[in-house]
C-alpha cells in the first residue's frame, strides 16, 4: 500500500516539477511548485513524520509560496515578458542536465542501503522525538542557525528601507 | 566557543548601536571589541579542548595549524583579515552612512561564519557556517542601493550562491544517507575502512558537495560569478569576500576532502588536480585582458585559488603550513590593494597613472603588495609560493610546472599596474589618505615583508 | 472495517452540520444586521425567512455562470474549488465531544486524532489563501487582483501573530493535539483565564484571517466593487461566499476550543455522574455548539458595529502592535512556567 502510494506521491511531484521548469506562465509554475510541495509532504507522511509535513506545507506552501505569487502578480510577468532564449543554450542547458542526470542514476543504480545506517528508529519523526534530538544532540547548530535568521533579518530591513538622500527621485521615477 | 559567542554578541551590540543613531563610535566599539576576542581567543580562548556536545570542537589534529597561541591558524587569520577590513570600513563604508552599523554587524555575522566554517566537526556545522558567512555577503555585495553595478553583483551572487548551497545541501544529505552520521570522525572511520565507500550515494555526495565548495572559493568551472561580483561589489565588501570569504572556504575545503576523506585521496585527487590547472590558467590568461584593476584582482582571485587547489589535490601531511603561509601573505598583500582601491575610488589602471606623484604611501602599497601576489621574493608571496610548490612537486610535477608559467604571466599584469603608478603620467592632484587606511597599509606591508624574511615564524607555529 | 463505517457517518454528520450551519450563518447575518439596524429583515421564505437560505441557493444554482473571455479558464475555475476544500478539511481534527458509548462500542466523537491538530489547522488555514489568490489573478480584473493581494498580504501578516499567540497555548498544554489541549480544560479551567492576552490577539487575528469586518478590505466594496470575487457569478461565488461563512464557522470553533474550554462546562463531573456518559456526551457537543454560535455572533456584531480600517492601519496593527505583543505573551508564559508554575 504505502508502497504504490510512495510511487504515485514521486511520480506526482517529478512530474510536477518538470511542469514547473517547462510552464510558460510563471505563475503556473508556482503553483506547480506547490503541488510538488504537497507530493513531498506526502512523503513525509508516508515516513511518519507528520510534524515534518505539515511544517513543509505552512512553511513552503502557505508561506514563501503565497509571497513568490505576490510579487509575481504584482510584476504581472506573463508570456510575452519571458526572455526569449536561443535554441542553442536552451540545447546546451538540457544536454547538461540530462548528462547529470545519467551519472546519478549510473551511479546510484547499484547502491545498496548502507550498513552503518542500521535500524532507524520509526517513531523519530513524531513532534516528541524530533524536539528531545533538536535540542538535545543538536542544540548547538539549532542555536547556531538564529544567527543566520538574524543577519537575513537585518539584510532584508537594510535592502527594503528606503534611503532618504534621494527619495524624490524615486518618488518620481516609481 | 567563547570566540563565537563574543563574536555574536558583538554583532548584535553593533547592530543595536544603529538603532541609536550612535554612528560616531561603533567604528572603535567594533575594532576594541575585536581586539579583545583576538586576545582572548589567542590567551584563554582556546576552544580546541572547548567540549560542547562534541558539535564544535578541534580535536581533529589537522586543523591546529598556525598555532599562535594554541589556537587555530585559520581563525587567527580570519579575526586578523576581519580586523584590518574593519578600520578600512572608515572610508570603505562611506558610501552607505546610514547603515554603517548595520553593515559593520552584518560583516561580524559573516565572520561568525566563516570561523564556524573553519572549526567545524558536524557537516551541519560546515553547513550553517558557509550560510551564515554567505548570507550577510550577499547583502553587502548590493548594499549600494543606488548603484546598479551593486545591485546586480548582489543579486547574482545570491542567485548563483543559493544555487551552489543546494548543491552542497544536497551532496551533505547523500553522505548523511551514506555514513549514517554528521560527524567527521565517523565519516572518517566510514572511509578509512573502506566501509562500502564504493557506493554510488556516498560519491555523489562527494561530488555534488565538491561543486558546492568549489563555487564559495570561485574556480573554475564554477568561477563566472566571481569576476562580475567582485568587481560590482563596493570596494571594502570586495577586500573582504577574497581574503575573509576565501580563507573560510579553503579551511572548509581542505579540512573536508584533506581530514576527512583523506583516505580516499586516490579517487578525487585528479579532480581537484584538473580543477586547479584549469583555475590557474584561466585566471591568469584572462586577468591579462582587463583593463580595470578591480576585475584584474578578481581574475587574480580566482588564479590564487588554482595556487592553492593544488594542495587539496596533493592531499599531502604537511599541506596546512604552506597553506596558511599561503593565504597570510595573500590576505595581507590582498588588503592593501584594496585600502589603495578604497582611498581613490577608482577602479580603471587609467586612473593609476602617475600614483607615485600623488601620494607615495598608496604607491608603495600598491606596489608592494602587487609584488608580493606576483610572488616576487623576499616578500611573503614568494615564500608561500615556493613552499606550496614544494609540497606539491612530487605527487604532481605537471601541475607545479602549470603553476610556475602562470605565475610568469601574473608577473605581466602586476607589474603593468606598478609601471603606470611609477613611471606614466597622470593626473597630480595630491590624494588626501585617512591615517586609518596609512595605518593599515603600513601593517600589510611590514606583514609581508616580515613573513617573507621568516616565514619559519608561521610554519613553525603551525 | 467498523472503524471506517463509524468514522464515514462522523464525516458525513460534521460536513452536513457544517453546510448547514454555513448556510444558516447568511440567514442569521442579515438578521443580526437588521436587528442591530433596527428593521426586520428577512421575513417572506417561510415563517420568519426561515427559508431564505434555501431560496439564496436555488437562486445562485440558476443564474447564469459566466467566464470572462480573458480569463484564466482553469485557474477561474479552480480558484472557488480551492477556497472550498480547505475551509472544508479543518473540520477533521476538531474534537467535538469526548465519546458516545453506541452498540457496545466507544465511539470518538473527533474524525482524525492527529498528534499535530493545531499545526493541521494551521496549515489548511494558510492554504486557503492560494483560493483567493487564484481566483483573483485569473479574474484578469484589476479590482479582483488588488482584492486578491490585499488578501494574501493581510492573512500573512497576521498569521504570525496567531501562530505565536498559539505557541502560548501549547506551550501551556504541552502538546500540538487539540483533544489534549480540550480535555486538559477540564470543567471550568478554560486558557482564556490563563492566557486573556492570547486570546485577544487570537480574536484579532481570527478576523483578520477570515477577511471579516473590520478587517475585511479584500472585497470592501466602496473601493474594490467585489473584491477578488468581483467576476464570478452563480454558484462559483456561492462557494466563495460559503467558504468565508465555513471559515468564519471554523475560527469560532477554534476560539471555543482553544480558548473557552473546548466541550467543557462547570458541573460536567456532576453531569458525568449523575445523567451517564451518553448524555454527558449530548450535552458537551450542546454546549461546544452554543459557544460556537455565540461567537458566530460576536463575529457578526462586530461586523456591524466597528468602520473598517484603513490599509495601513492593517498593515501596522498587524506587524508592530500585535505580533510583539504576542512575543511579549509567549516570554511571559515561558518565564511563569518555568518559575512559578512548576
Amino acid at each position: 500500500m504505502s508502497e504504490y502510494l510512495f510511487y504515485f506521491l514521486a511520480f506526482v511531484s517529478i512530474f510536477a516539477a518538470l511542469l514547473v521548469v517547462t510552464a510558460k506562465n510563471p505563475i503556473h509554475s508556482v503553483l506547480f511548485l506547490i503541488v510538488t510541495f504537497f507530493a513531498i509532504a506526502g512523503q513525509y507522511i508516508i515516513l511518519n513524520a507528520q510534524f515534518l509535513a505539515i511544517v513543509h506545507i505552512i512553511v513552503y506552501a502557505g508561506a514563501i509560496m503565497v509571497l513568490f505569487l505576490f510579487v509575481l502578480m504584482l510584476l504581472n510577468l506573463n508570456k510575452e515578458s519571458e526572455p526569449v532564449k536561443s535554441y542553442l543554450m536552451k540545447g546546451i542547458g538540457v544536454l547538461a542536465g540530462c548528462l547529470l542526470a545519467l551519472v546519478m542514476v549510473a551511479a546510484l543504480h547499484k547502491s545498496t542501503m548502507s550498513p552503518a545506517l542500521g535500524n532507524p528508529n520509526e517513531d523519530i519523526g513524531l513532534v516528541g522525538n524530533l524536539g528531545k534530538v533538536l535540542f538535545k544532540e543538536y542544540v548547538v547548530p539549532f542555536e547556531v542557525s538564529s544567527l543566520l535568521f538574524l543577519s537575513a533579518m537585518i539584510g532584508a530591513v537594510m535592502l527594503g528601507k528606503r534611503d532618504p538622500k534621494i527619495e524624490p527621485v524615486n518618488e518620481i521615477t516609481n | 566557543m567563547k570566540l563565537l559567542i563574543g563574536l555574536s554578541v558583538l554583532a548584535v551590540i553593533t547592530m543595536m548601536m544603529g538603532l541609536f543613531k550612535s554612528r560616531k563610535i561603533v567604528l572603535p566599539v567594533v575594532v576594541l571589541g575585536l581586539l579583545g576576542l583576538l586576545y582572548i581567543a589567542s590567551g584563554y580562548g582556546c576552544y580546541c579542548e572547548d567540549k560542547m556536545f562534541g558539535m564544535y570542537i578541534n580535536e581533529h589534529q589537522f586543523l591546529k595549524m598556525f598555532d599562535i597561541n594554541k589556537n587555530s591558524g585559520l581563525v587567527g587569520l580570519i579575526m586578523i583579515s576581519g580586523l584590518l577590513i574593519t578600520i578600512l570600513a572608515h572610508k570603505g563604508f562611506n558610501y552607505t552612512e546610514n547603515h554603517r552599523a548595520d553593515m559593520h554587524a552584518l560583516m561580524l555575522f559573516s565572520m561568525c561564519g566563516a570561523v564556524i566554517a573553519v572549526s567545524y566537526t558536524n557537516l551541519l556545522m560546515l553547513f550553517l557556517g558557509i550560510e551564515i558567512m554567505s548570507i550577510p555577503l550577499y547583502i553587502m555585495a548590493g548594499s549600494n542601493k543606488h548603484d546598479s553595478s551593486s545591485n546586480e553583483s548582489g543579486l547574482k551572487y545570491f542567485l548563483l550562491g543559493a544555487f551552489a548551497t543546494g548543491f552542497l545541501l544536497f551532496g551533505l544529505a547523500l553522505i548523511y544517507g551514506a555514513t549514517g552520521s554528521f560527524n567527521v570522525n565517523q565519516i572518517y572511520n566510514y572511509t578509512h575502512n573502506q566501509l562500502n565507500v564504493s557506493g554510488g550515494i556516498f560519491k555523489m555526495g562527494i561530488v555534488f558537495t565538491m561543486v558546492g565548495l568549489v563555487f564559495k572559493i570561485g574556480a573554475a568551472p564554477f568561477h563566472f560569478w566571481t569576476p562580475d561580483v567582485y568587481s560590482g561589489a563596493p570596494s571594502i565588501i570586495t577586500s573582504f569576500m577574497s581574503t575573509v570569504v576565501k580563507i573560510a572556504g579553503f579551511g572548509a575545503l581542505i579540512f573536508f576532502f584533506n581530514g576527512v576523506l583523506h583516505p580516499m585521496g586516490a579517487e578525487w585527487g585528479k579532480t581537484f588536480a584538473i580543477i586547479s590547472a584549469a583555475t590557474m590558467i584561466l585566471g591568469n590568461v584572462t586577468a591579462v585582458y582587463q583593463i580595470s584593476l578591480k576585475r584584474m584582482l578578481a581574475w587574480s582571485s580566482v588564479a590564487h585559488a588554482g595556487y592553492l587547489l593544488m594542495t587539496v589535490a596533493a592531499n599531502g601531511n604537511n599541506v596546512p603550513k604552506a597553506v596558511v603561509l599561503y593565504l597570510a601573505a595573500y590576505s595581507l598583500a590582498s588588503i592593501a590593494t584594496f585600502a589603495v582601491l578604497i582611498t581613490t575610488g577608482k577602479e580603471n589602471f587609467e586612473d593609476y597613472n602617475g600614483l607615485g606623484k600623488r601620494n607615495k604611501w598608496l604607491a608603495i602599497g600598491l606596489t608592494i603588495s602587487l609584488l608580493s601576489l606576483a610572488g616576487v621574493p623576499p616578500l611573503a608571496g614568494f615564500m608561500g609560493k615556493y613552499y606550496l610548490f614544494t609540497t606539491v612537486y612530487e605527487q604532481y610535477p605537471w601541475l607545479v610546472i602549470v603553476a610556475i608559467c602562470t605565475s610568469a604571466i601574473s608577473i605581466y599584469y602586476y607589474l603593468k599596474t606598478i609601471i603606470a603608478a611609477w613611471f606614466k603620467k597622470g593626473s597630480e592632484d595630491a590624494i588626501q589618505v585617512p591615517l586609518s587606511t596609512v595605518f593599515v597599509i603600513l601593517v600589510c606591508i611590514l606583514g609581508l615583508i616580515a613573513l617573507g624574511l621568516m616565514p619559519q615564524v608561521v610554519l613553525d607555529l603551525a | 472495517m467498523d472503524l471506517i463505517l463509524e468514522k464515514s457517518i462522523l464525516i458525513i454528520v460534521i460536513f452536513s452540520i457544517t453546510l448547514v450551519i454555513a448556510m444558516y450563518s447568511t440567514y442569521m447575518e442579515r438578521k443580526v444586521a437588521a436587528f442591530l439596524q433596527d428593521r426586520i429583515g428577512p421575513d417572506r421564505a417561510g415563517p420568519f425567512g426561515i427559508l431564505q437560505p434555501l431560496a439564496d441557493g436555488g437562486k445562485m444554482f440558476f443564474k447564469e455562470d459566466f467566464i470572462p473571455a480573458k480569463s484564466e479558464r482553469w485557474l477561474f475555475i479552480l480558484g472557488p474549488g480551492i477556497a472550498m476544500l480547505t475551509a472544508l478539511m479543518t473540520s477533521a481534527v476538531i474534537p467535538w465531544g469526548t465519546s458516545i458509548e453506541m452498540f457496545g462500542r466507544n465511539i470518538s466523537l473527533q474524525v482524525a486524532d492527529i498528534n499535530i491538530g493545531i499545526l493541521y489547522v494551521m496549515g489548511f488555514l494558510s492554504i486557503g489563501v492560494y483560493g483567493i489568490m487564484v481566483g483573483g489573478w485569473a479574474s484578469n480584473n484589476k479590482y479582483s487582483l488588488m482584492g486578491a493581494i490585499r488578501a494574501s498580504s493581510q492573512m500573512i501578516s497576521y498569521e504570525l501573530a496567531m501562530g505565536l499567540s498559539i505557541i502560548a497555548i501549547v506551550m501551556m498544554n504541552e502538546s500540538l493535539s487539540l483533544s489534549v489541549i480540550a480535555e486538559k480544560q477540564d470543567s471550568w479551567h478554560w486558557n482564556v483565564l490563563y492566557q486573556p492576552l492570547g486570546f485577544l490577539i487570537f480574536i484579532v487575528c481570527a478576523f483578520a484571517e477570515t477577511n471579516r469586518a473590520p478587517f475585511d478590505l479584500a472585497e470592501c466594496d466602496s473601493e474594490l466593487i467585489g473584491g477578488y470575487h468581483t467576476e464570478y457569478s452563480s454558484m462559483k461565488l456561492g462557494f466563495y461566499l460559503f467558504a468565508e461563512y465555513i471559515n468564519m464557522f471554523i475560527s469560532a470553533t477554534m476560539i471555543s476550543t482553544l480558548y473557552f474550554g473546548s466541550y467543557n462546562f462547570p458541573g460536567m463531573h456532576w453531569v458525568g455522574d449523575h445523567l451517564g456518559h451518553n448524555w454527558l456526551a449530548i450535552i458537551e457537543v450542546a454546549v461546544l455548539f452554543s459557544k460556537i454560535i455565540f461567537f458566530i455572533f460576536f463575529f457578526m456584531w462586530v461586523r456591524w458595529t466597528l468602520p473598517r480600517f484603513r490599509y495601513d492601519q492593517l498593515m501596522h496593527l498587524g506587524w508592530k502592535v500585535l505580533i510583539p505583543l504576542a512575543i511579549i505573551n509567549m516570554l511571559i508564559t515561558g518565564g511563569w512556567m518555568t518559575y512559578v508554575w512548576k
